[in-house]
């Protein structure tokens, strides 16, 4: 599918600019799930400051096989201040469970400061509760689906050519989307390791029960992986 | 001539100075012990009690088997103001020849002394066998899951009615049920021996499209409970937190969300859950508060 998707990429972006991305992670939720996630996605830039990208992961462990896949893009609207519109559609599964999620989403980010990025956006998310169907992309009405707010807070702590370090309070995560309820925060950086190859690795965690004020840490993620720009 | 008067602006240390007293004047003019929001006990915690042997499961009430009653709803969350719907329900109870009924949590607001023995006495006043679980407001106070296992036992435990009807409480009080509830509720589910199983807990898993958090946390917390209640085929799931009177069909399952708090509602009208077994099968209806019928 990868494969396909940057052939498709090439063709509809008339550009060779590529970017690719293979990670590995872990996610535990306490009572809920503890997997391992490899992580795929490939992105095409063109000049105007637009990309088209698509990703999958694959999970061992707690739900085995297909974690997630989807597609997405983003459009630089005001180079200055990096104001971008971000859209994406994404399926989820859970194997085990037999329970499976779409959603497509809509953001704007913008970095009022060279340092400091904001986001917000909605998703619209729809769980397929249908156990002989919770594996499809294409069930959009379902009951219990809603939606979501998203947003981004992210603070880059370093951030030079060779590497950079930052935090961030964002509820964004494709592959493991939260909701209102949770409140997501971590630490992610990157290192230059050759020219245009990039070692990238984060950390995070979130806090449940907000609306109850009783609030207990609810899961650990973890990342690292290798990006190449060629 | 030019005045040299600084403008009335407040100065960056001014605000600090302000912000730094509202961080300790707030908690300290709140009714809640604001330290519990962190280090109340957890639900690991809470479970071990629960499963300790020491909290023994309150009792299955005696009904006749072929036609009985009950009652479940949320959040009767009695104030400072002592104002409760519970009148109301007593006589309901009266009324409707009601056996037993369930409270789903957040039985008083501030947790405050007051406020618990009128909720004891308000629970206690129609007479009949009743079941309790823990809401967010129990846990409001240090001594909240104390005072709680004193008064009603465990806050997950299961209830066998008349070999017909389980009843299987859970422990959300704070948004999430943890491994070991987990693994209980599974186990639970898997040993039936063909109940009609109805979960009765504080926390709702849906509420409606709108993107507000009244509902248990993270999405995946969800699709596993929603994945275990439709496996098993689970009759309902009834819950409070919100206040609000929401019934939802989530497949095959029955969602409720039923509130009866002294106040207003967010949105719905307050009133209680009554499900009825008659003929060999189980039915329901909501029956809303009826400010008229206050003895």
């Amino acid at each position: 599918m990868l494969s396909a998707t940057l052939l498709a990429l090439a063709v509809f972006t008339q550009t060779p600019r590529f970017q690719s991305e293979v990670g590995i992670g872990f996610r535990h939720e306490p009572g809920v799930e503890t997997k391992a996630l490899l992580q795929v996605s490939v992105s095409a830039f063109t000049r105007f400051g637009a990309s088209l990208g698509a990703n999958i992961a694959l999970s061992a462990g707690d739900n085995p096989g297909i974690a997630g896949y989807g597609l997405d893009g983003e459009l630089l609207l005001l180079p200055p201040v990096r104001l971008r519109l971000r859209a994406s559609t994404n399926h989820n599964q859970w194997s085990s469970w037999r329970v499976g999620e779409n959603s497509v989403s809509a953001m704007v980010l913008v970095a009022p400061l060279r340092r400091l990025e904001l986001g917000v956006g909605t998703a619209w998310r729809v769980p397929v509760l249908d156990s002989a169907a919770y594996f499809s992309p294409l069930r959009w009405q379902e009951p219990a689906s809603e939606w979501s707010l998203l947003y981004r807070l992210q603070w880059a702590f370093i951030e030079r050519p060779a590497m950079g370090l930052a935090a961030w309070i964002a509820n964004d995560d494709r592959q493991n989307p939260a909701t209102a309820q949770q409140f997501p925060f971590g630490l992610g950086g990157f290192l230059r390791i050759r020219p245009n190859w990039w070692l990238k690795a984060g950390i995070g965690s979130n806090i449940k029960g907000l609306s109850g004020a009783i609030y207990s840490l609810g899961e650990v993620n973890a990342r690292i992986g290798v990006n190449h720009v060629f | 001539m030019s005045s040299s008067r600084r403008p009335a602006t407040l100065s960056s240390s001014r605000l600090c100075a302000v912000g730094v007293l509202a961080v300790f004047l707030l908690p300290a003019a709140c009714k809640w012990n604001v330290g519990q929001f962190i280090a109340h006990p957890s639900i690991a915690e809470r479970m071990t009690d629960n499963q300790s042997g020491e909290l023994s499961a309150p009792a299955a009430p005696e009904v006749n088997p072929d036609s009985f009653r009950f009652a479940l709803f949320g959040d009767p969350q009695i104030e400072e103001d002592l104002a409760s719907r519970l009148g109301w329900f007593k006589q309901e109870v009266a009324d409707r020849k009601i056996d037993f009924f369930g409270v789903l949590g957040d039985l008083t607001n501030d947790a405050l002394p007051a406020e618990r023995d009128a909720v004891l006495a308000g629970l206690a006043a129609p007479g009949i066998p009743y079941y309790c679980t823990l809401g967010n407001h129990e846990l409001y106070q240090a001594d909240g899951w104390g005072w709680f296992k004193q008064n009603y036992g465990p806050s997950c435990y299961s209830l066998v009615v008349a070999d017909r009807i389980r009843l299987l409480f859970l422990d959300t009080a704070d948004g999430l049920l943890g491994q070991e509830q987990f693994d209980w509720l599974e186990r639970e589910l898997a040993a039936d021996a063909g109940h009609v199983t109805i979960v009765a807990t504080h926390y709702p898993i849906y509420d409606g499209v709108q993107p507000i958090m009244w509902r248990l946390a993270g999405p995946a917390e969800r699709y596993k409970l929603l994945s275990l209640l439709e496996r098993y085929q689970v009759h309902s799931y009834v819950s409070g937190h919100i206040h609000g009177w929401r019934h939802s069909r989530l497949g095959a399952l029955n969602h409720f969300i039923c509130a009866l708090p002294p106040g207003g509602m967010d949105y719905g009208e307050p009133g209680y859950l009554l499900f009825t077994w008659a003929h060999g099968s189980l039915s329901w209806e909501h029956v809303e508060f009826d400010s008229l019928a206050v003895p």
